[in-house]
């Protein structure tokens, strides 16, 4: 082999055990950014259930004043003064309340586990992106400095010719 | 933007299959197999592994945010 094609050999592997560190970096660094990321992703998740809450406790305030409005009407007014209408009216906005504080409480209940299940795979993402991270860099880093001898290699054997 | 995240890791691997690609033309003796196997085609691996694992997770946290998003939508 002619001498310039030494040096040409030695330089890829040079050039190629510095991408390979750059590789490794470049990796690590867009990992950690990725676990980050599923943190934040984590949050984001959480909103969608705590408006669910927040529109639960919504209707269960309404629940209670639909249900405090119909006692108080029909303990606190007077036989002239009721109607059955009314009261029927009452009791039917109490029975709607109900039945959305049953609805929400289910879409909850839905959510909640949804969230769960995204949860669990987030901290698994987590759990892999930490270990790919951890072999990925060893695994670059060994095969750089094999390269890098490998190029050492060569220009010696250059000198030596 | 986790998508954004895996994304980048998928780019850089295929960058690294790139160079890989370029640096096997000239492969020589000085560079056994031994490397080449152990450590690059593994770490390649690893990396398609990890892609392929992450965008999978991610195209599933997708569909429950959208579930979730449907859900918390109605009220």
């Amino acid at each position: 082999m002619a001498q310039d094609a030494y040096v040409k050999d030695a330089e890829l592997l040079s050039a190629f055990a510095s991408d390979l560190r750059e590789t490794e970096s470049s990796l690590v660094s867009q990992v950690s950014q990725l676990s980050a990321v599923t943190y934040m992703k984590e949050s984001d998740l959480r909103v969608y259930v705590n408006r669910i809450e927040d529109a639960l406790s919504h209707a269960q305030a309404r629940l209670e004043e639909a249900q405090y409005e119909y006692d108080f009407y029909l303990h606190h007014t007077d036989e002239e003064d009721f109607s059955t209408a009314y009261a029927d009216s009452l009791r039917a906005e109490v029975e709607e309340a109900e039945r959305l504080c049953h609805q929400i409480a289910e879409d909850l209940n839905d959510a909640q586990y949804t969230l769960d299940q995204a949860i669990f795979l987030l901290q698994g993402l987590r759990s892999n992106a930490e270990g790919f991270a951890s072999r990925a860099s060893q695994l670059a880093e060994t095969a750089a400095a094999n390269v890098d001898a490998a190029a050492f290699e060569i220009t010696q054997y250059k000198m030596i010719r | 933007m986790l998508r954004t995240c895996i994304q980048q890791i998928g780019e850089e691997v295929n960058r690294l299959e790139s160079r890989v690609a370029v640096v096997r033309e000239s492969w020589n003796d000085q560079v056994s197999a031994h490397v080449e196997h152990s450590y690059i085609e593994a770490l390649s691996s690893a990396c398609h592994n990890f892609y392929s694992e992450a965008y999978q997770i991610e195209t599933t946290l997708r569909q429950y945010e959208e579930s979730l998003k449907q859900l918390a939508d109605q009220y």
